[in-house]
């Protein structure tokens, strides 16, 4: 189709749907995607060729990729609920603040470290849900505690729940994880630093900043080294568990130091450190698995040998548009980061029945824990992916594409894409749903225009991270929890500053990257 | 037409449809492969049936 100012606003018009049905009408994600996927569906039918069999070819394509993601979402939410129903989350959370008596210290432990821990392992709103009750616990204010711990777990989003945003990135685009992740991991490094600098002047003020500031260096550059090492080894669905955890650790180390430790709580959760150990058994179980399989390459060869993998034909618009025909990427079945998951659960699983730590209407709660935050996020993702391949197959995504890359200068375009990206995370509530959203239309902008894709994917990436936690969709799970309901606006204004402070660094550093570094494709 | 149900029937209805989804897409690729046009007609409709019908639910 001819680019047009009128024919751009027509293929722009799901996005548009989106984001007035949530600014203006407020609406919910899952409800305002649905109505996005009906104008998708309209809009291709009417102006771009649509067909019921591109159509209907489109939405086994999106369930097909869906899966890929459901399955890690629901593994990611059911570990995280066992967890909670035996009782680790409240005992990790109580364990963090008798390390130190540093204030500072406690809160970069909780907001920053233990909330990324938490969205590498379950993400979803999980780390905010989880840790500012905690911070308010601790005396600080329900929205200095909301805004804290969505601030701190920001960088954590991209490579949280398993990888599952990045591997959807990867999924739509085509392009393979290894080449967007020197970037994405150099992005993401670089904003340790001013993360845990925003918390520790928000908490404790700028005079603390330079007393912290040693101990913030050193736990960045540790972090920052374990994500480097991690995600360029191909190993990002450990790439926020893996720099938590050594952050964690550095930290522990840290506040044995005299000049951080101060005086020791003597009330210590600690004393009983078998019972300890076997309660946060899940955890200890998905990063020795997750470890186990992707590093011993000859288990994950063999693991990965039972592959199941959909053959589309190709497909033609009415106004000739071709997408031809193709194999979709394998799903390794017993090597899936989702069976990673499953195989911790139904470990732990045993070990509690067995142990005891079951209550009675375990099962029950562990499930309707789960059913209120799976459906909805599930949902969110399998009408996006819709409105995602629709719009793909009869050509809106690159016709939007071609009028951005039309639209805006060649040398600026790299510190647009996280913008673009965080437009997307905002609107849908999620890093994945973003990448799902404007994976394609970046790259084939970054084509048009002739940047490096993985570097424009990687600012996409990065955008989306950090503006998912100030979404309408999470802060709504967030605020709740610290009795903070229908008071998400005031949240949203405090936080949105600080969170576009974060996104500026990552175009800047797109920018200088692009500039310095050459970019082309 | 308002069905109250309490969260354990909603869940298991949600797991249900959940689980029908499953299986009318892959008869929805089968049919489509087979390029049968009236099946794949009416398998789109409940497949899309399905979604919406979680929603709301």
């Amino acid at each position: 189709m001819e680019l047009t100012p009128l024919s751009w606003l027509l293929a722009f018009l799901p996005i548009l749907t989106v984001m007035v049905l949530m600014l203006a009408f407020k609406w919910g994600g899952m409800r305002s995607s649905a109505a996005s996927w009906i104008v998708t569906v309209i809009v291709s039918v009417v102006f771009f060729g649509g067909t019921w069999k591109i159509l209907a070819w489109s939405q086994v394509k999106s369930l097909f990729l869906s899966f890929n993601l459901l399955y890690i979402i629901w593994g990611a939410l059911l570990l995280y609920s066992l967890a909670n129903e035996v009782g680790a989350i409240r005992m990790i959370s109580e364990a963090i603040p008798h390390l130190s008596s540093d204030r500072s210290l406690q809160v970069l432990t909780i907001a920053f470290l233990l909330t990324s821990f938490l969205q590498g392992m379950g993400g979803f709103g999980v780390p905010v849900a989880v840790c500012a009750p905690i911070l308010v616990s601790l005396g600080f204010s329900p929205i200095l505690a909301v805004v804290l711990t969505a601030i701190g777990h920001s960088w954590a989003v991209a490579f949280g729940s398993m990888a599952s945003a990045y591997e959807s990135l990867i999924s739509v685009t085509a392009v393979p994880g290894i080449q967007i992740a020197p970037y994405a991991a150099a992005f993401f490094a670089l904003s340790h630093v001013p993360i845990a600098g925003i918390i520790t002047v928000l908490s404790t003020g700028w005079k603390s900043l330079l007393k912290t500031m040693p101990a913030i260096l050193t736990i960045s550059a540790v972090m920052s080294l374990t994500l480097w090492v991690l995600v360029t080894n191909g190993l990002w669905s450990l790439g926020s568990i893996g720099p938590s955890l050594m952050g964690l650790l550095t930290m522990f180390l840290i506040t044995r130091l005299p000049a951080y430790r101060g005086k020791a709580d003597p009330a210590s959760p600690m004393e009983n450190k078998q019972s300890f150990l076997l309660t946060i058994i899940p955890y200890i179980l998905l990063v020795g698995i997750g470890f186990l399989i992707i590093l011993i390459k000859p288990l994950n060869q063999f693991l990965s040998r039972a592959q199941f993998s959909l053959g589309y034909p190709e497909v033609v618009s009415d106004l000739g548009l071709v997408t031809p025909a193709q194999q979709s990427d394998p799903i390794r079945f017993f090597s899936h980061p989702g069976s990673v998951l499953m195989y911790s659960i139904l470990i732990s699983s045993l070990i509690f029945h067995f142990k005891g730590y079951f209550k009675v209407g375990a099962l029950r709660r562990i499930l309707s824990r789960l059913t209120h935050s799976a459906i909805g996020a599930s949902l969110g993702v399998i009408t996006m992916v819709g409105v995602s391949t629709i719009m793909t197959h009869t050509g809106m995504t690159s016709l939007i594409a071609r009028g951005i890359s039309e639209a805006i200068n060649r040398s600026l375009y790299p510190a647009v894409s996280p913008f673009l990206g965080a437009l997307g995370a905002f609107l849908t509530g999620s890093n994945s749903n973003s990448n799902i959203l404007f994976g394609v239309i970046q790259k084939e902008s970054a084509q048009l225009l002739n940047l490096s894709v993985p570097l424009i994917l990687a600012g996409q990436n990065a955008g989306a991270s950090f503006a998912s936690v100030m979404s309408p969709a999470k802060l709504i799970v967030s605020c709740t929890t610290v009795g903070l309901a229908n008071q998400e606006g005031i949240v949203l204004r405090k936080l949105l500053p600080l969170l576009l402070v974060l996104i500026s660094l990552a175009a800047v550093a797109m920018f200088l990257w692009a500039f310095f570094m050459g970019a082309g494709a | 037409m308002k069905f109250n149900l309490n969260p354990s029937q909603k869940f298991r209805l949600q797991v249900a449809i959940f689980a029908l989804e499953a299986i009318i897409t892959v008869f929805l690729y089968l049919a489509l492969r087979a390029d049968h046009i009236f099946l794949g007609k009416i398998l789109s409709f409940l497949l899309i049936l399905g979604i919406f019908s979680l929603i709301f639910l």
